[in-house]
């Protein structure tokens, strides 16, 4: 019997989501077909034609209401790469209609919109998956010297997490005082970095660690003007405590381009009581100093992606992992799910967890490093 | 002549001293080896000072009775040159710390800090090995030095955050600069001695050294070991720098001193600790 196609209806192409990187493993995964795009009427004219462009490009209908989307024949999964204020309210109306859920990143913007969602994604009883933290080379290769390496009990976790993307202009220094409290994430552009690249450090440290019971955050505008001008952050870094004792540290940044040869630093430290083991996430890679391709660089992002969040800065290596990421892996363990009548790997439950901690740190980072208990009280 | 006192995790520095400058003996209050060794080794620093009556005695690893023997060197007038701090007298016979500063990745690390095009300093993450709780308190005393000097100190914000499991301890110090930078300063229980391990962010770019690239890796069937480069280690410099005395002796850091307390108030509470701000 030939196994089911499932039937993906891409919702948004917003710049800040990633939906055109999820794109190309719909195409490639034979059990999974993309049936069309989707967004909501209230959206910006240039999101509209975006969405449209796409749906064209894929031979697909664009749907500019989600009701009458999530009415199309066909639609069992739903890819929601929206910003981040809207993913809850939209994910929950795909759950309320019985549809498994594919979210980028972030489940919501506010933990009380992740508790919302994360009641109804229980009691709709659809699969959900946020793809992009538990399947990348870095976690994986961690994940392998847990179990294989005679770490001994681990004590600590120390991550740092940095894009070389954008070109930096020049801000105060020191970085003035202020920061934007957690909650208003989107920006036209920007994106808040402990938050959009301190993410996959927070989420390994979430793994190894397991739950955490207090945070402590520095975070500020170093590198950008655009962060410098709202009294956002382009760096932040978080110190981290389990309820186990266990410490860990993270950084997020967006630190410009040409500022590492692999396109930043993604590498965790794994203390255990008797060694302590480092992992580098953007190796094993293949170097390569080609002269014509170091010559001709062009090192300036582009003039319509300056903060390169559709583009990649250039590299002097080739991963020699086929899924670094991890997208494709996870694309692969929600079809087996929804084969198996399982829920994946990393789930909406997770997602809540991410976003409590980083608040957490947001939180800390505007009291200027104070100590912040987990869990939060009610009504973040 | 030289007396050293030191661990035997300490043995690769001990042995490279020994063929670098005139050391004439060692002690070592703690079990274990420190491998082919041609140098006398007692377990008690009175009996060397009797035995051998060295000029400079120098501390390479803390003990819970250091301050006696540095009270022992003192009243003998031997001076004394310790790596980490040492609750005794103030007194121009002895110093402690500054070892970083012969440091050929510190050095290296703070000219490119200098260059313009580095910028101002953002964040400096460091991971070094510790050991027991005085080991682990002395290599964040050595990291403090590093960081202060990198990143323009002192801080005017530090918190310590300890953990441990039987001997081994962990140790995490979350700083922040009056220029707006940070830094993450991490001991682990294990790590190779001297840690190459360096993320040093500027506004202009990025500095950084791994400890797998800047490693000797010796492949055997059963294992890969691991060796620092003889160079990367400060000791010589610094104690050669010292006995020259061209320099005027450092003054302490009350911080190194604050540091011990917070760290044992962590380990009982399990939240970080402020030692500052």
């Amino acid at each position: 019997m030939t196994p089911n196609t499932y039937g993906v209806l891409l919702l948004s192409f917003s710049p800040h989501g990633h939906q055109r990187n999820f794109v190309p493993l719909f195409q490639r995964h034979p059990r999974v077909s993309i049936v069309g795009v989707a967004d909501e009427p209230d959206i910006p004219l240039a999101l509209q034609a975006l969405n449209r462009q796409w749906a064209t490009q894929l031979g697909v209908p664009y749907l500019p209401s989600l009701d009458q989307a999530l009415a199309l024949h066909g639609v069992e999964v739903v890819s929601i790469a929206h910003q981040q204020e809207r993913n809850a309210g939209l994910a929950l109306r795909c759950a309320l209609a019985g549809k498994h859920l594919w979210i980028d990143k972030y489940i919501g913007a506010t933990l009380t919109q992740c508790d919302q969602l994360a009641e109804a994604v229980r009691q709709a009883k659809v699969k959900t998956i946020l793809p992009s933290y538990a399947y990348s080379q870095l976690l994986e290769q961690c994940r392998q010297l847990l179990a294989e390496a005679e770490l001994g009990p681990l004590m600590g976790v120390h991550v740092e997490a940095m894009f070389s993307k954008g070109w930096p202009r020049p801000v105060p220094s020191p970085p003035a005082p202020g920061l934007e409290a957690p909650g208003r994430w989107t920006y036209p552009q920007l994106k808040r970095e402990l938050l959009t690249v301190g993410a996959y450090a927070a989420a390994l440290v979430l793994e190894c660690l397991g739950p955490l019971t207090w945070v402590q955050g520095r975070a500020g505008a170093y590198f950008f003007s655009e962060h410098a001008a709202t009294h956002t952050d382009d760096f932040g870094m978080m110190t981290l405590g389990s309820a186990g004792g266990g410490l860990a540290t993270l950084c997020g940044a967006r630190i410009g381009v040409a500022t590492h040869p692999l396109g930043g630093p993604l590498k965790a430290h794994l203390v255990g009581s008797r060694a302590t083991a480092y992992v580098d996430g953007k190796r094993p890679a293949l170097d390569t100093f080609l002269r014509s391709r170091i010559t001709g660089a062009q090192y300036q992002p582009p003039a319509k992606d300056p903060m390169q969040w559709a583009s990649g800065s250039p590299v002097l290596g080739a991963s020699l992992a086929a899924d670094p990421t991890g997208l494709y892996a996870g694309l692969e363990d929600l079809v087996a799910a929804l084969d198996e009548d399982r829920q994946p790997r990393y789930t909406v439950h997770h997602g809540r967890q991410l976003i409590e901690v980083l608040t957490a740190g947001y939180l800390s980072a505007a009291a200027q490093g104070a100590l912040v208990s987990l869990p939060l009280e009610p009504g973040h | 002549m030289i007396a050293l006192l030191a661990h035997p995790r300490q043995a690769p520095v001990v042995r490279l001293l020994a063929q670098r400058l005139p050391v004439a003996a060692l002690c070592s209050p703690w079990r274990g080896s420190f491998g082919p060794l041609s140098l006398p080794v007692h377990t008690h620093l009175a009996e060397l000072l009797a035995a051998h009556q060295p000029g400079l005695v120098c501390f390479l690893s803390p003990h819970p009775r250091l301050a006696e023997g540095l009270s022992l060197c003192l009243a003998r007038e031997i001076r004394v040159l310790s790596a980490g701090p040492v609750d005794g007298p103030a007194s121009p016979q002895w110093q402690w710390g500054g070892q970083h500063h012969f440091s050929p990745l510190f050095q290296q690390a703070l000219a490119q800090s200098r260059s313009p095009d580095f910028g101002v300093p953002v964040y400096l993450r460091r991971v070094v090995g510790g050991g027991g709780l005085l080991e682990a308190w002395w290599a964040a005393c050595r990291l403090l030095g590093e960081a202060q000097a990198l990143l323009g100190g002192p801080p005017d914000w530090f918190q310590v955050a300890a953990h441990r499991r039987g001997q081994s301890h962990h140790l995490v110090l979350s700083l922040s600069f009056h220029q707006g930078a940070g830094a993450h300063l991490v001991v682990a229980p294990s790590y190779p001695e001297p840690s190459a391990d360096l993320t040093l962010l500027g506004s202009g770019g990025l500095v950084f050294s791994d400890q797998g690239a800047n490693t000797l890796a010796v492949v055997s069937q059963a294992a890969t070991d691991l060796h620092a480069p003889a160079f990367l280690h400060p000791e010589p410099a610094w104690i050669s720098h010292y006995l020259a005395g061209s320099t005027p002796p450092l003054p302490p850091d009350p911080l190194h001193l604050s540091l011990l307390p917070a760290i044992r108030r962590s380990l009982r509470q399990g939240v970080p600790m402020a030692v500052l701000g």
